[in-house]
């Protein structure tokens, strides 16, 4: 049965893919008995390497709507985020995330949190992200994501794990913030290096790497 | 060396000094309790001895092995010896497979786990002990997620007038070997490898891993990000003896397969494989079972 309810996900999310305004997430939580069989091998659903960013929208601490299409043109990160997670905080109290937006800040960067947690889950809810938001001097919006369907459209696995979507709205990073650990901050900036080399027009390289964090705290049982 | 000397030297083996540095205060309320064990209760010149990175982690907790893993990170573990000896490799048993919500595949470690590490010690060896330090940090993990680190030191005596004798830490180490990979060549129940090409029209490479015992199950646990493949939460298990990883392109496939017998007893065994997938597909031609390179080193050694 779980599989069945992922299917249907992915496939509505692909199908969302081209027009962008796309279904409410509540909608996409229940499916209808006539849901479609899912395939018979699971492939990656949605967002690839090279490929044009799904479109999503979602609803940030504010209460404000947040929609990926409304910033084409633009070098757009996604970091997915828990306010609770010790990998986060970390980075938090290193002003990682701030530094790498200080660098490139004259460059029209877009910049969004996004909280995949299901609600009861560590890290979840408006208050308490608005909270860190308000602690952590947080310029940009947390969106919430409770139903998990971006974070598993863009298979977003750990908190931190950052995506960058370049002016083409083309997908050319995905991965870890940079070559840390757990242990520590790392010393090179994989977001750094994916803005750089889009601003430039380069290849993105690495285009992916391994992240490493807390679980993205999924609905139990998806 | 007098008995009552010899006596007083192995008590501090019994009782091992279980540290967190970093969490003193809260020791009862983090779920990981590091030390250091040992196999024997002293080690002779000339001879060698075990001495164990022993993680004790609460129910419903995990850390994490050294290869890859969707979520968390791995366990980050080093040694270091009082002069005059030299640790060898850290030995890393098998973990797990841990599924989450959302489709997050973990290969952890439960429990207990205890990695081990052999120290030789010359036969022109004058001390009358040897030290052994070590340093862990881990993330460890259930719905929520730690991050933990501890410092653990341990003495062990230099005997010349006698054999040691196990420790009663020793069962430690035996589970830890019950879970060690032997390298697949030379083993005579080892699963066969083979490039299985492409069952379909499609491009992808397929690396078939096909037990030759009776099998109940196996399982792949990769060691290495350079492995790419397709869809290990779906691939990593097999139910019988057969067990097809689909890869994103050819390249290195380094990782553990565990191997459960269909037969009594049902004790998994264990093989490393790390081999090369031939680049082209075309050139060995679809279908075609190719025996791919097997890797002299298998490449299993200290991992920090």
């Amino acid at each position: 049965m779980c599989r069945l309810v992922n299917g249907w996900i992915a496939a509505t999310l692909m199908a969302g893919l081209g027009a962008f305004p796309m279904a409410a997430a509540a909608q996409q939580e229940t499916p209808k008995p006539s849901t479609p069989p899912a395939p018979k091998t699971a492939e990656p659903a949605g967002a690839k390497i090279g490929e044009p960013a799904p479109n999503f929208t979602l609803t940030d601490t504010e209460g404000k709507t947040w929609k990926l299409s409304d910033h084409k043109g633009k070098i757009v990160v996604l970091e997915w985020f828990n306010p609770e997670c010790p990998v986060v905080m970390m980075h938090y109290e290193n002003r990682t995330m701030h530094k790498v937006q200080e660098k490139f800040r004259d460059k029209n960067i877009v910049w969004v949190a996004i909280n995949s947690g299901y609600p009861g889950e560590q890290g979840t809810g408006k208050e308490k992200n608005a909270q860190a938001r308000t602690e952590w001097k947080m310029t940009w919006p947390v969106l919430l994501d409770e139903s998990g369907t971006v974070g598993r459209t863009y298979g977003a696995k750990t908190t931190p794990h950052m995506f960058v979507i370049n002016a083409n709205g083309v997908l050319v990073y995905a991965g870890a913030i940079d070559d840390g650990s757990p242990r520590g901050i790392g010393q090179t900036n994989y977001v750094e290096n994916a803005i750089d080399k889009s601003l430039k027009g380069e290849t993105v390289s690495p285009a992916t790497t391994r992240p490493y964090g807390c679980n993205v705290k999924y609905r139990p049982g998806s | 060396m007098s008995l009552t000397l010899l006596s007083g030297l192995i008590v501090p083996l019994a009782v091992v000094p279980y540290v967190l540095a970093a969490q003193e205060r809260a020791e009862h309320e983090h779920p990981v309790r590091f030390g250091l064990i040992a196999e024997r209760d002293g080690v002779r010149p000339g001879g060698s001895i075990r001495v164990g990175l022993d993680f004790r982690i609460e129910p419903g907790w995990h850390l994490y092995w050294k290869g890859p893993s969707d979520t968390g990170a791995p366990l980050h573990v080093t040694v270091s010896t009082s002069p005059g000896v030299q640790a060898g490799p850290v030995q890393w048993p098998a973990p797990r497979r841990h599924v989450s919500p959302g489709d997050l595949l973990d290969h952890v470690y439960e429990t207990r786990v205890t990695l081990p590490v052999a120290i030789p010690v010359p036969a022109d060896y004058t001390g009358t002990e040897i030290r052994i330090q070590a340093r862990a940090d881990w993330m460890v993990c259930r719905s929520v997620c730690l991050i933990g680190s501890g410092e653990a030191s341990l003495t062990v005596p230099v005997v010349r007038d006698r054999e040691p004798v196990p420790t009663a830490e020793a069962s430690a180490f035996a589970a830890a070997d019950r879970r060690l990979p032997v390298p697949v060549r030379d083993q005579p129940d080892a699963p066969q490898i083979r490039w299985a090409g492409s069952e379909a029209e499609r491009a992808e490479p397929i690396l078939e891993i096909r037990a030759v015992v009776p099998t109940s199950h196996l399982i792949f646990y990769p060691l290495s990000d350079e492995t790419p493949l397709m869809d290990l939460l779906r691939d990593g298990i097999s139910k019988g003896g057969t067990l097809r990883l689909r890869l994103t392109r050819p390249g290195r496939v380094a990782g553990v397969v565990e191997q459960m017998p269909a037969d009594q007893p049902r004790e998994a065994k264990f093989f490393l494989v790390d081999i090369d997938v031939p680049p082209s597909l075309e050139n060995s031609g679809r279908n075609q079972p190719v025996t791919p390179h097997i890797r002299e080193d298998p490449g299993h050694g200290p991992r920090g």
